[in-house]
């Protein structure tokens, strides 16, 4: 088993920088996933791993070796594509077999191994079909046995799902951590679903424009993002912007077009700067006579309801009216529904409110 | 030809009297066809050196044409429709005054009929009863469908009349007329006798085999088993299309290759255009430019003189060096362009995902990518290797005085050999084993016919 470490490295295509001076270490035996719109350079660190690119700059450790100069072929990884890549004129048996077959194993050899692996990926006796002949899971199976055939210390996963339907998707997630923990080794994960990322990662990167905005499992990343990107990225996320006007090491108060609202500091904001307070719309609730603390409170008007079953989604209105506040409300059976236009006080825990330096937000 | 009358009896006319016409051209009432007008024949007195046809009859057993210079003398008489076409060949007809080899070509006159009525021989219904019998089971089959598909009328709504009419006539007319009927005639042809216009439909025009026999034993009484001159070149002929047909991909793929995979926007255009351009000089004067670049003291023998390698030319000419680049060159973007759009279909992932499996170069070309372009592999091979079997402009130029193409006998036989059955013979004998032979080379690298169509 060995570590994946990308030690400050930069890809540049011509003026275009797709990554930017990224420092990591991938525990071996981790499910790592890149998790970042498409476009914010995490194919590029993944080409990177693999030896399809080079870093311009810094350079890619796997099993504290150095990789600059060494070809795809000659690193213990393997990759899955995104469109998967299978060898259409070949059985289900010689997909999967074909590493072995470039490093000339013998066929009985060949075929004992791809037996195997069709056991592991629960597609027992299916070596002679043909690749057109099976599902589209299936097919993500047989990658996934064809990548873990050469037995790679790494495997490289490039959004190996997104051609899936949902419920497909979804059973994938379950399998595709089941088989990781089964085989050991490392998995990095590209993928722009920030529900994959959370469902199987041991730990998540999440980028933007080619920097790495914030590693951590997943419910850090949900709970304590650590810039203004990350918490309206992943998960849904109220954004207040305005000036902080008290900070102390532990709460800023933010002064917003709301009021003066309060959330955890983590990031060291201190007053006059310009900030973001983030609220989840689970943190939002329908104020009570019980709820005192006016910097967690505030009003606001109520534009449409959407019942979603074990959820009542209130929109609530913002300075931007093409994106309203959300709130999403437990539906405990007698839920009261409002009418749009009336004016409702918000109540939220602050400690559950986060303060962030302000900065970009994800587009939706 | 003038209106008013039925065009069959046209060409029954005219097919009864083309065959024992001596001069390849068409019997056409003008005056121009009394010279010889074909491109070669044109071309061929005045090129010094070797490789000429007329440099090579000499050397040929069995060509006892006479003089090459058949004078047909149009006397179109004026006023009167009647043409009369006076064969005028010693050697063929030595003992009758020259009046009964007036031949009457009818142009308007319905009133009278043509002078030679070949009619239905016994192969043409031989085949027609064979052709029923072998697509009676298929037409039976098909009936059915074909009663559901009469709303094959539904075509000729969608697309109007007219546009309709046009499809037709250029699929059906396209291979009726200008491919399944001039083969057939010249089938039939290959059968019979090299007749004088005036035996034609006579006791003496019957079936025979001996122009197959020809090819194959040579001429009666000669003291070779074999024609093995004929056949020597039929065999060389084969050989060496393989090779330039094997040397043309060699050269193609990895340039298609290249630019199917790595070449991308405003290069790739240019790289077409690099590869069209030079085909818009004509191929003769391709031919002789290679000549020119091959000869003696041609630019390669400059060249090869000038950096040392050669002290004294060499004679690339005699030894088909230039004949191997000319014909290699001739037909390259037939070769480039089925590998480069089936090369172009390929997933690029494919290729890295082997590479990224360890693969070395040459397991990804012979594994991935060229199992993935057989089709257009097939498909230019096919056509390359055909057109080289048949190219006649190239050996004709460029080909070395030992060299002599199976096209140049078959041009020999209708031009200076004046036998047109003969002729048909050797060219369906060449067309025969070269269909033969693809479809082999297909089995055995498991293509079909339908994989080469969709390229």
């Amino acid at each position: 088993m060995s570590s994946v470490e990308l030690d400050q490295v930069t890809i540049r295509f011509g003026d275009f920088v797709a990554v930017d001076n990224c420092n990591l270490t991938i525990e071996s035996g981790e499910f790592f996933s890149f998790l970042g719109p498409s476009g914010c350079g995490k194919t590029t660190i993944l080409r990177a791993i693999s030896g399809f690119n080079e870093p311009t700059d810094g350079s890619v450790h796997i099993g504290s070796k150095d990789m600059r100069g060494i070809g795809p072929n000659n690193r213990p990884t393997a990759l899955i594509f995104q469109n998967l890549a299978l060898f259409p004129l070949m059985s289900v048996a010689d997909n999967i077999a074909f590493a072995l077959e470039v490093r000339g194993i013998k066929y009985n050899e060949r075929r004992r191994r791809a037996e195997e692996l069709l056991d592991l990926i629960a597609l027992p006796g299916q070596g002679d079909k043909m690749v057109s002949e099976l599902s589209g899971g299936q097919m993500q199976r047989v990658a996934i046995a064809r990548a873990l055939a050469v037995e790679p210390e790494v495997l490289l996963l490039d959004e190996p799902l997104s051609a899936l339907d949902l419920k497909l998707r979804q059973h994938m997630r379950t399998e595709l951590r089941s088989i990781q923990q089964r085989v050991g080794i490392t998995f990095i994960y590209i993928t722009h679903d920030q529900g994959e990322a959370l469902t199987m990662s041991d730990r998540i990167a999440v980028m933007s424009a080619g920097i790495v905005q914030q590693v951590g499992n997943g419910s850090e990343i949900y709970n304590n993002p650590a810039t203004s990107f990350v918490a309206s990225f992943v998960g849904e996320n109220n954004a207040f912007p305005g000036k902080v006007s008290k900070a102390d090491s532990e709460f800023a108060v933010i002064d917003t077009s709301f009021g003066s609202l309060r959330g955890v500091n983590n990031r060291g904001l201190s007053e006059g700067d310009d900030a973001f307070l983030f609220i989840r719309p689970e943190v939002l609730y329908p104020a009570t006579s019980d709820d005192t603390d006016e910097d967690a409170l505030f009003e606001s008007e109520v534009m449409k309801e959407e019942f979603e079953g074990s959820f009542l989604h209130v929109f609530l209105r913002s300075e931007n009216p093409d994106k309203p506040y959300k709130m999403a409300i437990v539906n405990n059976a007698n839920v009261q529904r409002r009418s749009t236009g009336e004016m409702v006080k918000i109540a939220f825990d602050p400690r559950r409110a986060v303060a962030l330096p302000y900065g970009e937000l994800a587009d939706e | 030809m003038s209106d008013g009358l039925p065009s069959s009896h046209i060409i029954l006319a005219q097919s009864g009297i083309m065959p024992s016409l001596p001069t390849p051209s068409e019997p056409k009432p003008t005056p121009e066809t009394a010279a010889p007008s074909s491109p070669f024949s044109g071309i061929t007195p005045s090129l010094p050196g070797s490789g000429t046809p007329s440099s090579i009859t000499p050397s040929l057993p069995g060509f006892s044409a006479p003089s090459t210079s058949p004078s047909s003398s149009p006397n179109a008489s004026s006023g009167t429709s009647n043409l009369n076409i006076t064969i005028t060949n010693p050697d063929k007809l030595p003992d009758l005054p020259p009046g009964q080899h007036e031949l009457k070509l009818v142009i308007q006159d319905g009133s009278q009929q043509p002078p030679a009525d070949t009619g239905l021989g016994f192969i043409e219904i031989f085949i027609a009863v064979v052709a029923a019998l072998l697509i009676a089971p298929f037409v039976q089959r098909q009936a059915g469908k074909w009663s559901a598909n009469l709303n094959a009328f539904q075509f000729v709504q969608r697309n109007g009349i007219a546009i309709s009419a046009y499809l037709l006539f250029f699929t059906v007319g396209w291979i009726v007329f200008m491919i399944v009927l001039p083969q057939l005639y010249m089938f039939d042809f290959s059968f019979r006798h090299n007749l004088n216009p005036s035996e034609i439909g006579g006791p003496a025009d019957t079936y025979t085999l001996k122009n197959y026999i020809y090819l194959i034993f040579g001429r009666e009484g000669d003291s070779d088993l074999l024609n093995w001159l004929h056949l020597a070149v039929f065999t060389k002929t084969i050989i060496a299309s393989v090779i330039v047909t094997i040397i043309n991909f060699a050269l193609c793929y990895p340039l298609a290759y290249f630019m199917a995979q790595s070449v991308r926007g405003s290069n790739q255009r240019l790289l077409f255009l690099c590869l069209l351009l030079p085909f818009w000089v004509n191929e003769i004067l391709r031919a002789f430019a290679f000549k020119l670049i091959f000869a003696d003291l041609g630019l390669m023998n400059s060249f090869l003189i000038g950096i040392g390698i050669l002290d004294q030319p060499y004679d690339f000419l005699s030894a088909n060096v230039a004949l191997y680049t000319g014909l290699t060159y001739a037909y390259i973007l037939l070769m480039i362009f089925p590998l480069y759009n089936a090369i172009e279909s390929l997933d690029p992932n494919q290729v890295e995902a082997a590479r990224d499996m360890g693969a070395s170069w040459i397991k990804i070309h012979t594994r991935i990518v060229m199992p993935h372009a057989k089709p257009g592999i097939a498909s230019g091979c096919t056509m390359v290797f055909m057109l080289t079997a048949g190219a006649l402009a190239a050996p004709n130029i460029l080909g070395g005085p030992s060299s002599l193409w199976f096209t140049q006998i078959i041009y020999q036989w209708y031009n200076t050999g004046g036998n047109w059955p003969q002729g048909s013979a050797y060219a369906f004998v060449l067309l025969i084993s070269c269909i033969i032979f693809v479809r082999i080379m297909m089995r055995v690298f498991n293509v079909g016919l339908g994989d080469i169509a969709k390229r």
